[in-house]
């Protein structure tokens, strides 16, 4: 089993499709984590896409290869970010009932969802790094550039948000 | 000790030290308050958990260009172009290759040639065979939610029914 340090040597030194072993390691949690940020999938999609093409070429400036994770969302971080900036005034998208709806019920997907939406943009990041892809709250500090202490207010307010809008 | 405030957060992640959660606790035992919103940060995080993570509507595929041509390109395939893609790409690199006259010795400049397509072809069966992996599992993953999907919408017309007939 390759390591993801080992990965990226390869990558880097010449093995370019090993980047795909990459790609799909991070690929469904990379995507999840942009459209619950955006709330738009075909979008979610397209940004997915910029997010690794952006970490492909830049990945010679990772100097620390054992923070690949946080190095990673820090990318998506800004491509969201980005993508929010331009949609300033905007209020939450409307959601399209998802196709992997499991034994959960569909009404809760969408009102989790849409509560998710009604957050401020950084309350809602921390929400999503935290509960869905349950990273530290140091790599979150990290993708934020935040202190800890206030990852771990938004986090707090955020979770308040939601009980007020979810009941 | 006082109210847990945004401390909250870090009792309901375990994030909190054996001393911190030793006090947190016996603080909730005597704090009708905090308990309450202890058990609605509780609810509310099983409630966001219980929210599956989606697949994404297509794959992403880094590819490289196989010739001299350095020349490096990414393309979304959906699952049904990236199937047949791959069935394709599979007869083609697994088919046996033509085999040459046994008259004269191949030239230098062919054997290094055949040597960098032989490994190149060993590459992308690999990686072909890891695809055909990841379908088959999305595969079982799609039936599987497919089921369950049926499943939600029957629930969801015979409660519709059941209103209705209320």
């Amino acid at each position: 089993m390759r390591t993801e340090r080992h990965v990226i040597e390869r990558v880097l030194n010449g093995d370019s499709e090993d980047f795909n072993l990459l790609v799909r390691q991070w690929e469904k949690p990379i995507y999840n984590f942009i459209f619950r940020m955006i709330g738009n999938r075909d979008e979610a999609m397209d940004l997915c896409q910029d997010v690794f093409l952006k970490a492909f070429r830049e990945l010679g400036t990772l100097k620390d290869r054992d923070r690949f994770t946080a190095w990673l969302y820090r990318i998506a971080h800004n491509t969201c970010y980005s993508r929010l900036r331009k949609n300033i005034g905007k209020t939450w998208v409307e959601l399209d009932p998802d196709t992997g709806a499991k034994s959960v019920s569909i009404e809760n997907r969408i009102a989790v969802e849409r509560a998710l939406l009604q957050l401020p943009d950084d309350q809602r990041e921390v929400v999503v790094l935290k509960v869905y892809q349950d990273l530290k709250f140091e790599e979150i500090a990290v993708i934020q550039d935040a202190p800890v202490s206030t990852v771990k207010s938004r986090l707090y307010m955020g979770f308040e948000k939601l009980r007020g809008i979810l009941g | 000790m006082s109210h847990l405030g945004e401390r909250i957060t870090d009792y309901l992640l375990d994030e909190m030290t054996e001393l911190e959660r030793t006090q947190a606790d016996a603080h909730i035992r005597q704090c009708p308050e905090c308990a309450t919103q202890v058990e609605g940060f509780k609810s509310l995080y099983f409630r966001l958990q219980a929210v599956p993570a989606s697949e994404p509507p297509r794959r992403l595929v880094f590819e490289t260009g196989k010739k001299a041509a350095p020349t490096r390109f990414w393309t979304w395939l959906s699952p049904a172009v990236s199937a047949v893609a791959a069935s394709v790409l599979t007869v083609i690199f697994l088919a046996p290759p033509s085999t040459p006259p046994a008259t004269a010795p191949a030239p230098q400049w062919l054997a290094a040639e055949l040597d960098k397509r032989d490994t190149e072809n060993n590459n992308e069966i690999k990686r072909l065979r890891s695809e055909i992996d990841y379908w088959e599992s999305q595969q079982r993953a799609a039936s599987r939610e497919s089921f369950v999907t049926a499943r939600s919408i029957q629930l969801l017309a015979q409660k519709q029914a059941s209103l209705r007939e209320e």
